[in-house]
């Protein structure tokens, strides 16, 4: 085997981007700071791959310590890539994967997205027809922040509407009777323009899931997200019973094959809802994507956050098929930081596919350098 | 780049190579020719690939599956190959039930030429798993015992570390074979499988598993009728050897889910080039890993049926076994150095990019019997 794409340097940088604000996802949380953690494989021909994904930390009005237990487990496990190939992914995957004892699995994430963007670029090719090539646009929906006001819901989700975005989903204060009377005002205002996706993070009950559930189904919502804790299957099928909406999991806590093989078994979910960045990267969503599909099943990517994550989630969605829509975090420049032309959705609502090899896109790594707080730097 | 993956050219060809043999696969049968039907592709940079399948048994006639693929012709031309995934899912979702030998064999071409077309084997496309992987030489069927014992001779003494028969599939005959390879070879390490074409009774299936469980035997394969799920459910529940299914009937993500939920096989088994192509077994690699069964992916064929099956065995995780046709000779063609058993008893994938096969397309054209060519 050439030894070409052998991994001879893994840089490691974390930065804490300073066009993104402060966030939350629920109105029950305090916010958060994000980080933004990078991984820069670099082959013996000096080809070069890389991935990245978000960690956050309690912000503190900026007095601690910014969150860096991602990077610092990145920097742990690293050492394995190194000498590794990138024409042997799979045996890689299986190795870090075998041994990973983070659910969150997202250092063996970044490595693996590393190793497949390297690849492609060695083939000159883009990521997505490396993988099979299924589509080449895919529509997005917004991903909205959480809003204080439902007048601010109802202008918010019109000036989405007018950007084009025919989709949009909602995260909002989890407070039930609030949320409903959000989600008629906003449907009321824009239902005739924009379909509708609502998630709150885990942060209902059954009783409530199924109240808000039977609304939703009545605003011909088009799924409802992370209504009940991921590994509550039980709650789950008694909530898909009871409603009439596609209910679909959170996909953050529930990470392995065979914890989704089990609440697809367990009849939890009508669609399955994972990412690449942190559930062991784009050969474990692959065979995710084929557990689904072998159960008429989509798979709902997650791509809330840097251009990194929104590139591997779109790359597999056009790549496998069988997934509807692209999560398209908004507003869009609190999560475009890595790339000077990020992937952008179109004046109809639509993410194409991106042209150039591997990811398609590379970050300015002298800018990442200078602003990383955190850097590590290993060689073979 | 784009437009040099365009595909501007398709053709098939059957023949029958002139080193072929007729073969049985079972003993209720007469030997069959062993035709092969080829698919080529050609895309606008220059880069070509090419696919196989076997016709000349069970009524199926020469050139049944070039005519398949002929009547998908207008699709395939025009087609881009990095967006090979697409044009088989289209042809899929048209088609109906499997098995789908036609549209198969054009989604392992279309994989064969883009792999070439961008320098790189299609195992390392797919994620470069491994560099080799055991065999077992995949015997024809006999009439008599002696047959059997002088062939298991032979592999073994060849290097074989395994050998599955097609069983002559008279039951008491089967359970003879069975005794006298648990006596001979009982205590070694060669390992041994049998496949039974889907030519038992229910009872018969039970008995000979249950004597294959006390000997070095790995699976019963193909004892019931693919479609027949139930008493395949029943079966693996009442025996202690792995059951497979014959891959062959029943194709498709949704039925091999339905299997394997259903636990009908302890393993899964399909053949790249009738049940999707590599497009659909990458999907298939993911369901059966999620069900934590092994996969047995079939390869008896020529050497480019051997070689789309090959490559998905070496890049994705799961698979156990390649299953070499022996003697191999008579299924060589069409490839110049074609896939050879190394001492460790395994093959390696050829280190060309695509599938791998350099192919005299001159002699093929020359000694096909049936021709189609989207350009004529």
């Amino acid at each position: 085997m050439s030894r070409d794409l052998d991994i001879v340097r893994a840089r490691i940088y974390a930065v804490t981007p300073a066009n993104t604000p402060p966030y939350r996802w629920t109105g029950q949380d305090g916010f958060v700071r994000i980080t933004d953690n990078l991984l820069r494989l670099t082959a013996a021909n000096g080809l070069e791959g890389w991935a990245s994904n978000t960690s956050n930390a309690p912000h503190d009005d900026g007095a601690g310590a910014p969150e860096r237990s991602a990077a610092d487990r990145l920097h742990e496990i690293a050492p394995q890539v190194l000498g590794a190939s990138a024409l042997e992914r799979e045996a890689v995957s299986e190795r870090l994967l075998r041994t990973c004892d983070d659910p969150r699995r997202r250092a063996e994430s970044l490595i693996d997205i590393a190793l497949w963007d390297l690849m492609a670029r060695a083939a000159n090719q883009p990521l997505w027809q490396m993988l099979g090539g299924v589509r080449d646009v895919i529509p997005a929906y917004a991903s909205t922040p959480v809003l204080e006001t439902v007048e601010a819901y109802v202008a918010y989700v019109g000036d989405l509407a007018e950007r084009g975005y025919r989709a949009a989903k909602l995260h909002t204060q989890c407070d039930p009777d609030w949320d409903l009377a959000m989600i008629d005002a906003v449907h009321d205002a824009h239902g005739k323009r924009m379909r509708f996706m609502l998630d709150v993070e885990q942060r209902y009950d059954l009783r409530t899931s199924v109240r808000v559930g039977q609304r939703l189904a009545e605003l011909e919502f088009v799924w409802f997200e992370a209504p009940l804790p991921d590994a509550d299957f039980v709650a789950y099928r008694e909530l898909r019973r009871a409603v009439d909406v596609p209910i679909i999991p959170a996909g953050n806590t529930l990470t392995s094959l065979e914890d989704l093989r089990s609440g697809i078994e367990g009849g939890a979910w009508d669609h399955v809802r994972t990412g690449p960045s942190h559930n062991g990267g784009l050969t474990a969503s692959i065979r995710a994507m084929g557990l689904a599909d072998a159960h008429g099943m989509t798979v709902e990517l997650q791509s809330y956050g840097y251009e990194g994550r929104k590139l591997a989630a779109l790359h597999l969605a056009l790549g496998l098929g069988n997934c509807d829509w692209f999560e398209q975090p908004v507003a869009e420049t609190d999560y475009n930081y890595e790339l000077a032309e990020p992937p952008v959705v179109d004046a109809s609502g639509l993410i194409h596919a991106p042209t150039g090899p591997g990811l398609g896109a590379v970050p300015d790594w002298e800018r990442i350098e200078a602003e990383a707080f955190l850097t590590f730097d290993l060689k073979d | 780049m784009a437009d040099d993956l365009d595909i501007t050219r398709v053709r098939g060809y059957a023949l029958t190579p002139e080193q072929s043999v007729p073969t049985r696969y079972h003993g209720r049968m007469d030997r069959a020719a062993m035709n092969i039907e080829l698919v080529r592709v050609t895309l606008a940079g220059g880069a070509e690939g090419a696919a196989s399948y076997l016709s000349g048994w069970a009524g199926r006639a020469m050139g049944c599956f070039v005519n398949e693929v002929a009547a998908i012709a207008e699709q395939i031309v025009g087609h881009n190959a990095g967006r090979r995934a697409a044009l088989t899912q289209t042809l899929l979702e048209e088609a109906g039930e499997g098995p789908w030998m036609g549209i198969s064999m054009v989604d392992c071409a279309m994989w064969d030429a883009y792999g070439r077309a961008v320098g790189q084997p299609v195992y390392r496309l797919l994620g470069g798993y491994r560099e080799r992987i055991p065999v077992y030489a995949s015997t024809e069927a006999f009439l008599t015992m002696e047959e059997y014992l002088d062939v298991t001779k032979r592999f073994i003494a060849m290097g074989y570390p395994a050998i599955k028969f097609h069983m002559n599939t008279d039951p008491d005959f089967d359970l003879e074979l069975v005794a006298l390879i648990t006596s001979a070879y009982g205590e070694g390490k060669v390992r041994f499988m049998t496949d039974q074409e889907q030519l038992c009774t229910f009872d018969e299936a039970v008995r000979l598993g249950q004597a294959m469980s006390k000997g070095p035997f790995d699976w019963l394969e193909a004892p019931l009728p693919d479609t027949d799920l139930d008493a395949y459910v029943a079966l693996n529940e009442a025996v202690d050897v792995d059951i497979l299914n014959a891959g062959n009937i029943l194709v498709g993500l949704d039925n091999w889910r339905e299997g394997l939920s259903r636990k009908a096989w302890s393993r899964l088994r399909f053949d790249v080039c009738n049940a999707g192509g590599i497009s659909t077994a990458v999907k298939a690699m993911g369901l059966a890993k999620a069900m934590n069964v092994p996969v047995e992916i079939q390869s008896f064929g020529y050497q480019t049926a051997q070689l789309a099956n090959l490559h998905v065995m070496l890049g994705m995780v799961g698979n156990t076994w390649f299953e070499h046709p022996a003697p191999s000779a008579p299924f060589d063609y069409p490839a110049r150095s074609p896939i050879a058993l190394d001492a460790l008893g395994c093959v390696s994938a050829p280190r060309e990019n695509g599938l791998g096969i350099e192919i005299d397309w001159a002699g093929v054209e020359q000694d096909a019997e049936i021709v189609f060519d989207s350009a004529a």
